[in-house]
């Protein structure tokens, strides 16, 4: 049964067979028309869409893409034994193109898996180069017991991809059932190591170490597994290729949310609309409007969208949810609330409500509440990073400092890359007085692209632990590196004023100040350098100026006192 | 996401030859490509052995039994309706012969007012009676609930010494504790467990050690009508459990004075809401404590493994039973538990959607289980169908363990299954209608499919939903009780040529019940069989917990050794073949533990 019985000659020797009988032979079809599906309770656009493919081969029959093109509307729409037809006839009239054998596979693989593996086999032969393909083939040899044959797809997967996780996988799993665990283990950590969101790496490689008797690795990395999202993306173009021809409404609507859950908002937007308009009375096609325009910031038209899918099903599982997201991004916080609560009595675990209530309740400076809600929501969908910032920030808020850097020490083992929280365990641990580690934090979160918090973190720091030639030593490196990086610039003058040097200090911010005249932060640094060397009235013109371009409370307080301090009127 | 439907597209079979590595074996395949490619509508090997005799006999209509489940959804298309269909054999009247219960789902849904107006039929209890037919005894029972109904389970709930029943319902279920006089009594308000969502499959046990059968019950979705699913097309289907939100499972802890407590929280079941469906309770990591095992539908699958103290942790996902060996979530409907490889540790089965294969997950003992469906032969044959019951059983008493499982669809397949022939694809339900399995356990632990000696139980395309092995006639051969939606339940009468049998009741004289839970292992020769003493479970079903054991041409047992739900092991002497023995707690030799920890002979 295993891959010992089917060597390479076999295997040939069936590619042989294939091409020598099984193709030529489909000439038997050459003068039937195209299937014809039974469309009966097909939606209208998947009728128009298939009738106009039929017809397109019918106007040129002997063009194996209109055939292939063809099997795979059929495909997509679920007429599978005509995309069967369609496909075999494809394959005949355009025997070098691989996407057709491959797609045939596919449907065969459920009725006839060893057929299957022969096109797979074929698109492989086709198409060499294509790793997607190779690992199609793995698994579906795997079914079949085949596995050394399969070993031999998913090696050449990785010569191809050595960043697809899954090759390394399917590596893994062999190694595994042969018992070799450090073979397991290798592949496993290499898979992981590429992609550290995708728990089926994660869990099987839990199971390695579970036995090679590393239980509390082995819990550790389950437990992280069952944090990630449930769906994993395999990436292949084809089978991508093949969704992308669904018209229905569902199809639509399940690519939209493709799309979204990628980041490609606009076209999943375009999608969601059009699923929409097909089933004007369909409720989850309105709240996938209204979810994406959320997203896109379109917080009026993803209002009126679930308003229109609560007309529909006033029950619908994720709408009051949605509600609530949306009038709190619009600082309704009453409603906002009204909203969460309502989603949780529907389901009392619901995250979502959880967040925004924990949300609320961190604008409204309670952040008692905050904790709770959140820590609710977290429960639920631990892996949520965001989720577990805000979560941090209230702690941090509370003075729980110490569950504040447990939890961002979560969020960057999890997520090293991670600026905010990097920048946020920085100044926790500045508050915890271990400045040592804060500067760590805040260089990781530097190295990450974290922004102004970071460098002013880091300055802080350093400044204290290492004094400030360090410090200044730390900003030119970090200016020299990021010359435009105006608060570095601000900070780096305020090193050069205190050595008396601020001819350069000024020189330094009325170029910056050329640069970005509309900052008011410089203008109120710029109007402190000129207090300094007791240039009252250009104090005061620069204090007028931060005035002018403040945008806060904070800051036109800071402009007012400048002022102030300069004698100036205001 | 309200319906985002990824219709399982179901394929028709156009080979039926095996995939052989000979020179003769490519030949025939590529053969018949060429066949399917010029659309041959021939079939191409049908059965060659008509002339033999069936291994199961299709004996429906000489039982007496006239149960139709009925769905009420063939317009609304409700999904309800689509996952209903269970049932239980067991002996509610202790006169030694096995009765049938079969649950009854309606013609309506709670609330549905559009098809109410006929009374809603109730379950249907039917009492064997000495010549081996069964008569309705439901009336003269009090066992007919009317609630929209999916499943059943039996257990003593109050240690009286006979079998109470649950009915779980779309809607509140409902808890029938027997009477000894051949009455029930609907308890289910005075005993707390009147749970209003929608409950699937049921499992007794004693979490706690406290001598009490405790209640698990897994819950699917929170449905809402008015989700409307469609196929791929966009022709409104059954909605599948993606549309709708997830509830946590219910644990009921038994007080000892007939009524319940919801414990699920405190057991930390809370933290999971997927949508379950199949369960199974024993003690899968030998520890003394009973675990449990659900199936997810569509989501990963559970291991609660108890810790002792009244709560579960999680542990499917480090111990390899959540996932598929691609790491991906099936959809889990029905469980079957069995040591099937012999190797002295419980292994679990689960079956699946069309275009999954079921999955066995084999254990290795302290080192969780793998994925060993391919390696077993359990897969291919089951990718074009969608599997439900499923029960792990010795058809011909040849000691090795079978394997069956019970299929039909849960959406319209795009083509009918190549077994069905076109009266059983017409019609509403001919659209989701799919053979049976069968499958002969080999000496090395895999399985080989049976296609042509199993009769209708395999060529009849049927909506199949509960299956339920019991030997019903006390022949020494395990026959199969198989439910399904809007039909007939089916009787199949084993004519197996079969081997030498016993039957083990392994009880808890202390409490006067079975002991669910406990492992029983039994030495025949230089072999050992290890089975879980565990109700007749899969999918929806419930039953008594005697197990069948084949011996081949042995004539004894050697030996048995059982583990006890509280964690003791006892050694008991064996027992000849043809017999039900008794294995009472304290009537055997105590031992330090379990021997078969250590794998068994073959």
């Amino acid at each position: 049964m295993d891959g010992a019985v089917h060597p390479m000659t076999t295997r040939r020797l069936h590619t042989i067979l294939l091409a020598l009988f099984v193709i030529p032979l489909c000439g038997c079809q050459q003068a039937a028309d195209p299937p014809s599906p039974d469309l009966e309770g097909a939606e209208a656009a998947v009728q128009q869409e298939l009738e106009k493919r039929r017809t397109q081969v019918l106007s040129e029959p002997e063009d194996g893409g209109k055939w292939g093109r063809y099997g795979m509307a059929l495909d997509v729409h679920g007429y599978r034994a005509e995309a069967e037809i369609a496909y075999r006839r494809a394959i005949q009239l355009s025997p070098t193109q691989a996407k057709w054998p491959y797609f045939l596979g596919t449907i065969l693989e459920v009725t006839e898996p060893h057929e299957a593996v022969l096109w797979y086999r074929r698109t492989v032969d086709l198409r060499p180069g294509y790793a997607p393909s190779r690992l199609t083939l793995a698994k579906a040899l795997e079914r079949l017991n085949q596995n050394e044959e399969a070993a031999q797809h998913y090696r050449r997967a990785v010569e191809l991809e050595p960043k697809n996780p899954f090759g390394h996988l399917g590596l893994g799993q062999m190694a595994l059932d042969k018992g070799d665990l450090v073979a397991a283990i290798r592949h496993m950590e290499t898979a992981v190591t590429i992609n550290p969101k995708v728990h089926a790496t994660l869990s099987a490689l839990a199971q390695a170490r579970l036995r090679n008797g590393e239980g509390a690795e082995a819990e550790r990395l389950a437990a992280a597994a069952q944090d990630l999202p449930r769906k994993t993306y395999r990436p292949d173009a084809l089978k991508a290729e093949l969704a992308e021809e669904s018209v229905d409404r569902a199809g639509r609507m399940s690519r939209a949310v493709t799309y979204r859950d990628v980041g490609q908002l606009e076209r999943a937007l375009g999608l969601a609309q059009s699923a929409a308009a097909a089933s004007p009375q369909h409720a989850g096609a309105a709240l996938l409007v209204a979810d994406i325009n959320e997203r896109l910031g379109n917080h009026a038209v993803a209002l009126a969208e679930a308003k229109r899918a609560a007309a529909i099903s006033p029950d619908l599982q994720g709408l009051r949810e949605l509600q609530a997201r949306v009038l709190f991004e619009t600082d309704n916080f009453d409603d906002a609330s009204k909203a969460a609560r309502a989603a949780l009595e529907q389901n009392a675990l619901s995250a979502d409500a959880h967040l925004v209530l924990g949300r609320v309740a961190q604008a409204r400076g309670d952040e008692a509440a905050a904790v709770r809600h959140l820590r609710r929501a977290l429960t639920s969908q631990p892996q949520e990073l965001e989720w577990r910032l805000a979560l941090a920030q209230a702690l941090s808020g509370l003075g729980r400092l110490q569950e504040a850097e447990n939890e961002l020490v979560t969020i960057v083992e999890t997520d090293s890359t991670n600026a905010d929280a990097w920048t946020g365990l920085g100044h926790t641990r500045l508050a915890l007085k271990r400045d040592r580690e804060a500067i760590e934090a805040f260089d990781r979160a530097l190295a990450a692209g974290g922004g102004d918090s970071a460098l002013a973190g880091l300055v802080q720091a350093m400044f204290s632990n290492a004094g400030p030639l360090a410090t200044k030593r730390r900003l030119e490196l970090h200016l020299a590196q990021n010359p435009d990086d105006v608060v570095a610039s601000l900070l780096f003058s305020d090193f050069l004023a205190a050595e008396g040097k601020h001819q350069e200090a000024r020189a330094m911010l009325q170029r910056l100040s050329d640069q970005h005249p509309r900052r008011a932060d410089l203008w109120l640094q710029l109007g402190h350098l000129e207090l300094a060397t007791g240039d009252r009235q250009a104090a005061t013109a620069a204090f007028e100026q931060a005035l002018a371009h403040s945008d806060g409370m904070e800051l036109r307080g800071l402009a007012q006192h400048g002022m102030q301090l300069a004698g100036g009127q205001f | 996401m309200q319906d985002l439907l990824f219709v399982e597209g179901a394929r028709r079979f156009v080979l039926r030859l095996r995939w052989h590595s000979s020179a003769f074996g490519t030949v025939a395949v590529v053969v018949c490509i060429v066949l399917v490619s010029c659309r041959s509508d021939e079939a191409s090997t049908n059965d060659t052995t008509a002339a033999r005799p069936s291994l199961f006999e299709d004996v429906t209509a000489t039982t007496g039994l006239n149960f139709v489940h009925e769905t009420g959804t063939r317009v609304s298309l409700a999904m309800p309706g689509i996952m209903a269909g269970g049932g239980a054999v067991f002996d509610y009247d202790n006169d030694g012969d096995l009765d049938l219960y079969f649950v009854q789902s309606g013609n309506a849904l709670p609330g549905d007012i559009q098809e109410a107006d006929q009374p809603t039929p109730p379950n249907q209890l039917y009492r064997q009676d000495s010549d081996g037919t069964f008569h309705n005894a439901t009336i003269e029972s009090a066992s007919g609930d009317t609630g929209y109904g999916m499943g059943a389970t039996v257990g003593d709930i109050d240690n009286d010494g006979d079998l109470d029943l649950f009915v779980s319902n779309f809607g509140e279920d409902v808890l029938l504790r027997n009477n000894a006089d051949g009455t029930f009594t609907d308890t289910t308000h005075a005993a707390g467990i009147a749970n209003p969502g929608w409950s699937m499959s049921s499992a007794f046990l004693d979490y706690n050690r406290d001598g009490f059968l405790d209640l698990y019950v897994t819950r699917y979705v929170r449905y809402d009508p008015a989700i409307v699913c469609t196929l791929e097309n966009g022709r409104q289907e059954y909605c599948g459990p993606t549309a709708f939100a997830g509830e946590h499972d219910l644990l009921y802890r038994n007080q000892g004075n007939g009524t319940f407590t919801d414990v699920s929280v405190q057991a930390g079941l809370q933290t999971v809401r997927d949508a379950g469906l199949g369960v199974v309770a024993a003690d899968l990591d030998a520890d003394g404590w009973i675990d449990l095992y659900v199936a997810n539908d569509a989501d990963p699958n559970n291991l609660w493994i108890n810790q002792g103290d009244g709560t579960f942790v999680d542990r499917a996902v480090m111990l390899g039973v959540a996932y598929n060996r691609y790491g991906a979530s099936e959809a889990g409907m029905g469980v079957a538990i069995a040591d099937v490889d012999a190797n002295g540790h419980l292994d679990l089965f689960v079956t699946h959607l069309i275009e999954e294969s079921n999955t066995l997950y084999t254990s290795l003992g302290t080192g969780g289980f793998t994925d060993g469906t391919a390696a077993a032969g359990l897969g291919i044959a089951s990718l074009d169908l969608t599997g439900f019951g499923t029960a792990f059983f010795d058809y011909d008493n040849d000691g090795t363990l079978d394997s069956a499982v019970v299929n039909g669809a849960v959406k319209r397949r795009p083509r009918p299954h190549n077994n069905a022939t076109a009266e059983q694809s017409a019609g509403f339900w001919g659209a989701y209608a799919e053979p049976n399995l069968l499958f002969r356990g080999q000496s090395d632990g895999s399985f080989a499919a049976i296609q042509n000696d199993c009769g209708s139980y395999c060529s009849e395309a049927l909506v199949s939903r509960a299956l339920m092995p019991a030997d019903l006639d006390q022949d020494g051969g395990l026959d199969l009780v198989v439910t399904g939606i809007e039909q007939r339940p089916r009787v199949y009468r084993n004519r197996a040529q079969r081997g030498n049998w016993i039957g083990v009741r392994v009880l808890l004289p202390e409490f006067n019940r079975e002991a669910l839970g406990a492992t029983l292992a039994a030495w025949t020769g230089n072999t050992c069989a290890v089975r879980a003493v565990s109700p007749i479970g899969g999918y929806l079903t419930g039953g008594h917990a005697t197990v069948h054991l084949g011996l081949g041409t042995n004539a004894t047992v050697e030996r048995f050794e059982v583990l006890w739900p509280n964690g003791e092991t006892e050694r008991f002497v064996g027992a000849a073949a043809g017999t039900i023995v008794d294995l009472a707690k304290g009537d055997g030799q105590h031992t330090p533990g379990p021997s078969w920890t250590e794998p068994c002979i073959r």
